[in-house]
């Protein structure tokens, strides 16, 4: 009997979950009742009905009267509150500041001796807290993975976006007009804004500079030659499929490299990366390579963004 | 009230920051929401960066003839803020693209105005 019973109350669980054949007289709470019909039952008789049928009659132009007196006060209320703070705060650009203390004292003594870059905060950023940085580049990879799969345009396999295609305002349909000042400008500067990218991201462990600096100048050299050309001429070296390869091969030869090098035990053991001598081109340990990795992700981002808002595809 | 002048770096931040969050509160317009999100990265970097400074400090490339940590700036936020502005540029593309998507669909970038769209579409 007992078992029945259980069996019984299993089953009605499992329909449940299932989500048909729920039993009425189980699980039946009686017949709804809506706040509207209450307040419709008894018109005026408490303050909260009249209130709630004040609202409903005529909520919404009220609201967009006060909306903006509210948000004068709340900003005005937040921005002085802030401006409070920062009048307490202690004083600019001293070295009694609390940001001053041992932290600061251990990164600039022993960056040198433990990363070998000359320039502190990319030893900072891609050594001690190099797995920061790697997921960062990682955030970089899914924001483009995220606007490729809002934006994209392919008229061969269908997507959600192709009735932008046919519109008369897509720029799809506009192809850059041949206007020659841009494209003699374009033609002598494009190779020097590369070179100067590159120089940067090399120089990121010398120099101010670094692969996220690097990559969005070369970047928008990219984007410049984008602008002058059109994609027909771009895609002769830089199409979808260099794009894809660089982007990905870059992102992995990062993570691969800063997993060895995290499970080598970083910096303070013995990992088989020879740092050099501080202030050389070729020192620094991962530093260089890893640089000039980021430098060619955050170039591809940023090119295969302004692409993907451009035209919807590469 | 006279610290308000000496910070003034923060001071010019905060109100960047401030300016910000109106921009994202009061207008209705989605792109210029976007842009005031964007300016509130900017202030909070701004704030980061002016804690790590100091006065007569040099930049954090270090120079083995100018020893000890009190000569140069604090290069810890500099860090920080590097990895903030990689993240807001991701956040905002990612909105400008939701943008776009949304103004394909509404033929509009008001946001109440989308909003009963939306709502009269549900009905």
């Amino acid at each position: 009997m007992n078992s029945q019973e259980n069996k019984h109350k299993l089953q009605l669980f499992v329909d449940w979950v299932n989500g048909d054949n729920m039993p009425e007289e189980e699980y039946s709470l009686g017949e709804p009742v809506f706040e509207e019909e209450k307040a419709a039952k008894e018109p005026g008789a408490s303050p909260w009905n009249r209130f709630h049928a004040w609202v409903e009659a005529n909520g919404r132009a009220s609201v967009k009267k006060v909306y903006p007196v509210i948000c004068v006060l709340l900003c005005l209320s937040f921005l002085s509150l802030l401006l409070v703070l920062v009048a307490h705060l202690p004083s600019f650009g001293e070295l009694a500041n609390p940001g001053f203390n041992e932290v600061q004292q251990v990164y600039i003594e022993n960056v040198v001796e433990d990363t070998g870059a000359v320039n502190a905060v990319s030893g900072i950023i891609l050594n001690y807290r190099g797995y920061d940085t790697l997921n960062e580049a990682h955030v970089l990879f899914v924001a483009v993975a995220a606007v490729t799969v809002l934006l994209r345009i392919d008229r061969h396999k269908g997507t959600s976006m192709d009735v932008v295609y046919e519109k008369e305002e897509s720029d799809q349909r506009y192809e850059p007009h041949h206007d020659p000042i841009l494209r003699k400008t374009t033609k002598i500067l494009v190779p020097f804004i590369l070179l100067f990218g590159l120089y940067i991201m090399m120089n990121g462990h010398l120099s101010p500079g670094g692969g996220f600096s690097g990559g969005a100048i070369a970047g928008a050299g990219l984007i410049l030659f984008l602008m002058a050309f059109g994609f027909k001429k771009i895609e002769r070296f830089f199409g979808e499929k260099v794009y894809q390869i660089v982007r990905v091969g870059a992102l992995l030869i990062y993570t691969v490299l800063m997993t060895y090098f995290i499970l080598m035990g970083a910096n303070q053991l013995a990992n088989g990366i020879p740092l050099g001598e501080p202030g050389a081109l070729f020192s620094a340990g991962i530093i260089l390579p890893i640089n000039l990795v980021v430098g060619l992700e955050v170039a591809c981002t940023m090119y295969g963004l302004f692409a993907f808002f451009r035209k919807g595809g590469l | 009230m006279d610290q308000l002048f000496v910070n003034y770096v923060q001071a010019a931040a905060v109100i960047i920051y401030g300016i910000g969050f109106f921009t994202l509160f009061f207008n209705p317009n989605m792109i210029k929401k976007i842009i005031g999100f964007d300016m509130m990265d900017s202030g909070i970097f701004l704030f980061l960066t002016a804690q790590g400074f100091l006065y007569g400090g040099h930049d954090p490339i270090v120079d083995p003839e100018l020893v000890g940590a009190q000569n140069y700036i604090n290069p810890l936020p500099t860090g920080l803020v590097l990895t903030g502005i990689v993240v807001g540029v991701s956040v905002s593309a990612f909105m400008l693209a939701l943008t776009v998507r949304l103004y394909y669909r509404y033929h509009t970038l008001n946001l109440d105005e989308i909003i009963r769209l939306a709502r009269k579409e549900e009905d």
